[in-house]
């Protein structure tokens, strides 16, 4: 393995393990609950993983790392967008589950649910980038928790 | 490098990465009888503000690069 593959190897043990925290706790404190209860757990844990991949992008797009492959310049531009841009699509939908939580109003819950696909597919997108740099990050295993039962 | 130095180098450098996620699910687990305003008042952290400006002045002189390469 080249020194510039190495990080990249380990990265994809952490984010392995970062999968196993996440689908462990999303399980101890969210299953059984409502869909509301349930998006708010994951929102807790999406926060979990939307930190983990600002490490992410910080080993893989590292000032040693694009001097090694500045070809990767480009795909670190888009992940550190889409990670800003998931941040504030959290943001919003952290707001609203409050609001519902508060309110219990139907329309309001399910505005709420809404809101979880943006992060959802903001993480898939950078998830799809950390991959095309040879970095095995795995699908987000409560993207279903947003979804109304 | 040998093998185990690299091991080591990859271990080191995911420090952060790994740190995150135990000490977020460390978090999460403590948090998980307060009330939803409480767990959802502190938002994900950004990336590191050293990287997004080495970042961007990469790409701006990538940029001014090809300007000049183009002839313009």
């Amino acid at each position: 393995m080249s020194p510039a593959k190495a990080p990249l190897g380990g990265a994809m043990g952490a984010f392995a393990l970062i999968g196993i925290l996440v689908s462990w706790a999303t399980c101890s404190s969210g299953c059984g609950a409502t869909a509301l209860d349930r998006s708010t757990t994951a929102a807790t844990v999406a926060k979990v993983a939307i930190d983990a991949t600002a490490g992410g992008i910080e080993v893989v797009c590292s000032e040693a790392s694009l001097n090694e492959a500045p070809e990767r310049l480009t795909a670190c531009e888009r992940a550190i967008d889409s990670h800003e841009a998931m941040r504030a699509a959290w943001a919003v939908w952290a707001a609203a589950l409050v609001v519902a939580h508060s309110e219990e109003d139907e329309g309001a819950i399910a505005i709420a649910l809404a809101l979880a696909a943006p992060v959802f597919g903001l993480y898939e997108s950078i998830a799809d980038m950390l991959r095309s740099l040879g970095v095995d990050v795995p699908a987000l295993p409560w993207a279903e928790a947003g979804e109304p039962s | 490098m040998s093998g185990w130095a690299q091991a080591l180098a990859a271990a080191v450098d995911l420090v952060p990465v790994v740190s995150a996620g135990v000490t977020g699910g460390l978090s999460a687990w403590r948090d998980r009888k307060k009330s939803p305003a409480e767990r959802l008042a502190e938002g994900p952290r950004p990336v590191g503000a050293a990287l997004v400006a080495m970042v961007k002045e990469r790409r701006r002189q990538r940029d001014g690069a090809a300007v000049d390469g183009a002839g313009v």
